[in-house]
């Protein structure tokens, strides 16, 4: 029955807003707004980190993958949990920390005073790339929603589309950073036990774990192996290939931004562990998902469809509403971070710096969530007008924001004589190598993501650039970066 | 084993669930320096 699917959804969207309402209070201020009054705590932070970055790839590109590949597919775990690690244990406690030093309230912000110097270039680099792959990204998630709502309910994909670019846009626009950060919360626990609790049942609906492996052994035996079946350098190869995804999810700037607003540095370890545990158990639930498809579906055309298709055929009603809300909640969570990191982005760096420099903070806030509206609009209008593949279009904007921030900020954190050119050099390198590598060698997402050449070549950059230029106020530097390393408390 | 080979198992089971152990046990170590940190 029809209510029976409807009903969990419902009572979900309801708890969205009550989140919503409460969170509104955070938001009366430029630090409320954008970081939820710096007060998130370690499982807030944690879960919103993990799935705000994990977009709707677990449950549609991920299921797709397994039944693809087998085993094999946990290389993109792996590399997504040692990214994971990376940014937790170099990245997110001096950035904490340093970013209220700085009284840093976005991403661009905080390079701008770590360098010190012409903040022009920063600026116009940080927020081309934030604005150029954020609205990408958004665009290639609603596109997904709109994908899944069309298979499983049989609606018209472009009223799914606005659905759902309405409701994330709406959200994010009341919310703020609190709102975003809570829900993503909500949501990511609901993916954790969901997605485990669909692949049990799925695998026990095939017949039980013996009987799912021997049939897909027949299948194909390589799907029972941890290489597919290669050996040597093929094998060497594959494994990089998947490894190097995880460089394409750090310093991403919309879910980097959470380690702003942790309530005390000490926190970031228990962060750390949850992020991981929450992951890992949701791609072993996603990998039964996939690989019991690979039996129940044995010739479907698309195995990207398995999740949806599974909720319409094989599951309770209840369930299955329960898990579109699952799936809802995962897109929401990439989505409204991505917008709110773009309208923070024009509101702070673009508006208050050079279009109204004499700009009151309510001022601000209105041209931020205008500029949250204006981005969702075109994200909603990408959605319903692309043709292109969404895995792929998601890899290339992580990869293009990776590039962009994440070796500049591992330099801030770390090196006192970085420089604003050094700065400036590594941004322009990684956002150009990215773009530019992509047109000239396009099968290099299929060998690596772009990621990887253009953080070593903006690495050098920054490096050289900065040593063959002046940091004026390198004394202070140190005295920050000394400050950072300690343990804070809110 | 169980129908799969070991770097199956090692793939998808073993080494995400050393990593996460890994993660959790830094977390447990770091608490017991920030209690000494803040004792002191």
């Amino acid at each position: 029955m029809d209510w029976m699917i409807i009903l969990p959804i419902v009572v979900y969207v309801l708890i969205l807003v009550g989140i919503g309402a409460y969170s509104y209070k955070f938001t009366g201020t430029r630090e409320g707004f954008h970081l939820g009054g710096r007060e998130i705590g370690s499982w807030v932070t944690a879960i919103s980190y993990a799935f705000s970055g994990m977009s709707a790839f677990v449950l549609i590109g991920f299921v797709g993958m397994v039944y693809a590949l087998g085993p094999s597919s946990f290389y993109t775990l792996i590399g997504y949990n040692i990214g994971f690690a990376f940014s937790y244990i170099v990245i997110a406690k001096r950035l904490r920390n340093y970013s209220e030093i700085l009284d840093a309230y976005t991403y661009t912000d905080y390079f701008v005073k770590r360098v010190r110097g012409n903040p022009h270039l920063i600026r116009a680099i940080s927020a081309i790339s934030i604005l150029v792959f954020m609205s990408v990204y958004v665009g290639s998630q609603l596109a997904a929603g709109g994908m899944t709502i069309e298979t499983v309910f049989n609606f018209e994909p472009t009223t799914a589309i606005i659905i759902a670019g309405i409701v994330v846009t709406a959200y994010c626009l009341f919310g703020g950073f609190a709102g975003v950060s809570i829900t993503d919360y909500f949501q990511g626990i609901i993916v954790v036990i969901g997605t485990a609790i669909l692949g049990i049942y799925m695998i026990n609906y095939a017949g039980g774990w013996s009987a799912v492996v021997e049939e897909v052994k027949n299948q194909d035996p390589a799907l029972v192996t941890g290489g597919l079946g290669a050996t040597g350098s093929t094998l060497l190869g594959l494994i990089f290939g998947y490894l190097t995804l995880g460089v394409a999810i750090i310093g991403r700037p919309h879910d980097t931004i959470r380690f702003f607003a942790i309530s005390s540095s000490s926190e970031v370890r228990k962060s750390f562990a949850i992020t991981l545990t929450a992951l890992t158990i949701t791609y072993w639930g996603a990998f039964l998902v996939g690989y019991a498809g690979r039996v129940i579906y044995p010739a479907i055309d698309n195995p990207e469809y398995i999740f949806p298709m599974a909720l319409v055929d094989l599951t309770h009603p209840l369930f299955g509403g329960f898990m579109i809300a699952v799936f809802l909640g995962l897109l929401m969570s990439t989505s409204d971070s991505q917008l709110l990191s773009s309208g923070s982005t024009f509101g702070e760096d673009v508006y208050r710096k050079y279009i109204n420099k004499n700009a009151s903070d309510r001022q601000i806030l209105i041209v931020t969530r205008l500029f949250i509206a204006i981005v969702g609009l075109l994200s909603t209008v990408v959605a319903v007008t692309s043709s292109e593949s969404i895995f792929w279009i998601t890899v290339y904007a992580s990869a293009g924001l990776a590039a962009t921030f994440a070796p500049v900020l591992v330099f801030s954190l770390y090196w006192d004589k970085l420089t604003n050119a050094g700065a400036v050099a590594g941004m322009l390198s990684g956002f150009l190598t990215v773009v530019l590598w992509d047109n000239l060698a396009p099968d290099l997402p299929f060998i690596m993501t772009e990621a990887v050449p253009a953080v070593v070549i903006s690495s050098i950059l920054i490096y050289v650039v900065s040593k063959l230029t002046h940091q004026p106020e390198i004394e202070t530097v140190q005295k920050e970066l000394k400050e950072a390393k300690k343990v804070w408390k809110k | 084993m169980l129908g799969w080979t070991f770097t199956a198992w090692l793939v998808v089971f073993i080494i995400p669930a050393l990593i996460t152990g890994f993660s959790i046990v830094y977390y447990v170590l770091g608490k017991n320096e920030q209690q000494e940190e803040d004792e002191s």
